[in-house]
């Protein structure tokens, strides 16, 4: 009969699809066992190696969610059985075709974490239908169990949506990372520093959740941000002009982005309308996964970047089996389509080449100089927009793969120099991007060589120029432009 | 003692941030403007709870007893059968 399996059953799945796709599939013992004792297990699923993008999917944080591990476990196996059968995925209507599922597994480390509070789920499935807590048993306090998505490092100290009443359903632990759940979460963050994209699966709303959870957000003041403690006390009102929490324009942008093609992706399934949106609204939070997993390099310079988000799946905690399992096929429609946006044409083209000991000097320089440049940030949302094109055609021709190898070899010579500043743009370099772009554009979507003639006609701005300089000259049109 | 699903209507986004006061099991991400100032949230209550929150001045909106949606204890799947589904 079908149904949602235990927490045992979960974690014997994980092993079980390991064991049977051992080629692509790698088990992870968590550092920490839960509250009482189980094991935590998640898989990491790559064929090859080499830098790459890695994508974090975590579920089970809210025991009584039950629909969400279940959809881990066989999103897992679906993308394990696809991939070794060389087959696509189809999902109802929504179909992704095999060349993507190989470059989804040949060029992203996928981390699958279905079940990170084991012990929840077991007393949901035995004791209490709707606990949502681990099962800390708090002592010294009256009430057991802590909000595990109220326990992360952001804000935690401020309360902001949070209890420090133990038996609230958000209470939210006696310290920031109180609990091994988090920890096992955080320790993934830390050990797989190629983290980039992260989504913590939820019920329910049938939402696409981006940062942030503690207060509306603006992009104009950087100085009006989470660690600023002029502003502790003065968070948690949305609505009011005293506090909005900063971030980064572009990465707005992209988190946007992203959670529409996410929508699409899981609307084309069965017609079902997530909405995608700040984490916020009406009703604040701090201490969860989803601002904490994006904080992180804010906190602290030397880590990624990490988009992530929350998806609410499902209108109900544990909808009938029946329904579980069209919630299951739509969601995992929206998580292919993720990792698919998560793909980065440039680490791929760098695989096994020279360039991969430099990519982080050319991340460098995207995130402080492009990133500066309205023309760069215009790039590098173009670049976004099209990258599972771009990977596709790169992938599929190998004379195209080798011209993008060259300019990007000889781009990181300039942008990425061993020793020294920027150099000026060589001769040679806008010929071989105007003769790569040409070669792109004839096998490109109309959608992708409108892009591709848009960056051309710039190239002009970079003769005789440094990188930079040319970005200034391209700004410089921009704001033409719009006058 | 019993629980039910509930949806729980303030009169304005400032009322419905007050509700944290009470330390209920208020879901978040359900939380929406309705038509006018007024704005919901679903949660799950017992009938103690909803009285105090009508007392309060709040709508509270009942749509099913608990029990009814927990589908969780009673389908449910041995890994013998997942595995026999997917002939792993």
């Amino acid at each position: 009969m079908a149904g949602y399996l235990s927490a045992a059953g979960i974690e014997s799945v994980i092993q079980i699809i390991q064991g049977a796709y051992s080629d692509i599939c790698q088990l992870i013992v968590l550092p920490e066992q839960s509250v009482e004792h189980r094991t935590c297990r998640a898989l990491k699923i790559a064929k090859g190696g080499g830098t790459r993008t890695g994508v974090l999917f975590v579920g089970g944080a809210h025991a009584r969610e039950l629909i969400n591990p279940d959809l881990l476990v066989n999103f897992a196996y679906n993308l394990c059985t696809a991939y070794t059968n060389g087959t696509g995925l189809t999902f109802g209507p929504k179909t992704y075709d095999a060349f993507t599922i190989k470059l989804i597994v040949e060029a992203l480390d996928v981390f699958v974490f279905p079940l990170i509070n084991p012990d929840g789920r077991e007393y949901v499935q035995t004791v209490d239908a709707w606990w949502r807590k681990n099962r800390d048993l708090n002592p010294g306090l009256p009430c057991a169990g802590v909000d595990i998505n109220r326990n992360y490092d952001f804000l935690w100290s401020s309360g902001i949506g949070t209890s420090s009443n133990s038996c609230s359903d958000i209470f939210k632990g006696s310290a920031a990372f109180s609990e091994p759940e988090t920890r096992n979460v955080r320790s993934l963050l830390d050990n797989f520093p190629n983290i980039e994209c992260m989504i913590d699966i939820h019920s329910f709303s049938q939402l696409i959740l981006y940062p942030w959870g503690d207060d509306v957000s603006q992009t104009t003041d950087p100085s009006m941000n989470f660690r600023n403690p002029a502003f502790d006390g003065l968070r948690g009102n949305p609505g009011d002009s005293v506090y909005k929490e900063y971030i980064d324009a572009a990465d707005l942008n992209r988190f946007i982005q992203v959670g529409n093609h996410m929508r699409d992706a899981i609307s084309a399934v069965r017609g079902r309308l997530y909405t995608v949106e700040p984490s916020v609204l009406l009703y604040p939070t701090s201490g969860t996964a989803v601002d904490y997993g994006y904080s992180r390099h804010l906190v602290d310079a030397t880590k990624r970047k990490v988009f992530s988000y929350t998806i609410e799946t499902a209108t109900e905690f544990q909808p009938v089996f029946s329904e579980a399992l069209e919630v299951m096929k739509e969601v995992e429609a929206g998580l292919i389509e993720f990792c698919n946006r998560c793909l980065c044409p440039v680490e791929s083209i760098s695989s096994g080449t020279g360039l991969v000991a430099r990519l982080d000097r050319m991340r460098q320089f995207r995130d402080r100089v492009m990133q500066a440049h309205p023309s760069g940030r215009r790039y590098m949302e173009l670049f976004d927009f099209h990258s599972a094109e771009i990977l596709s055609l790169t992938a599929a021709d190998a004379k195209l793969r080798r011209m993008a190898t060259g300019v990007l070899q000889k781009l990181a010579d300039v942008v990425a120099p061993a020793r020294g500043e920027s150099r000026q743009i060589p001769s040679g370099l806008l010929k071989s991007t105007g003769d790569l772009f040409k070669v792109a554009a004839a096998k490109a979507s109309p959608e992708l060589k409108k892009a591709l003639l848009t960056v051309q006609a710039d190239l002009e701005f970079f003769k005789g120029q440094t990188a930079e300089g040319g970005l200034k000259r391209a700004d410089a049109k921009l704001t033409r432009k719009k006058r | 003692m019993n629980r039910f699903f509930v949806r729980v209507i303030a009169a304005n986004p400032l009322a419905l941030r007050r509700l944290q006061k009470f330390d209920f099991d208020l879901f978040q991400p359900t939380a929406r403007q309705r038509e006018g100032k007024q704005a919901s949230i679903d949660g799950l209550l017992t009938m103690e709870q909803i009285e105090k929150l009508v007392l309060d001045g709040y709508q509270v909106l009942i749509e099913e007893e608990a029990s009814r949606r927990a589908h969780g204890q009673k389908e449910t799947m041995t890994v013998e059968e997942w595995r026999a589904e997917r002939k792993v």
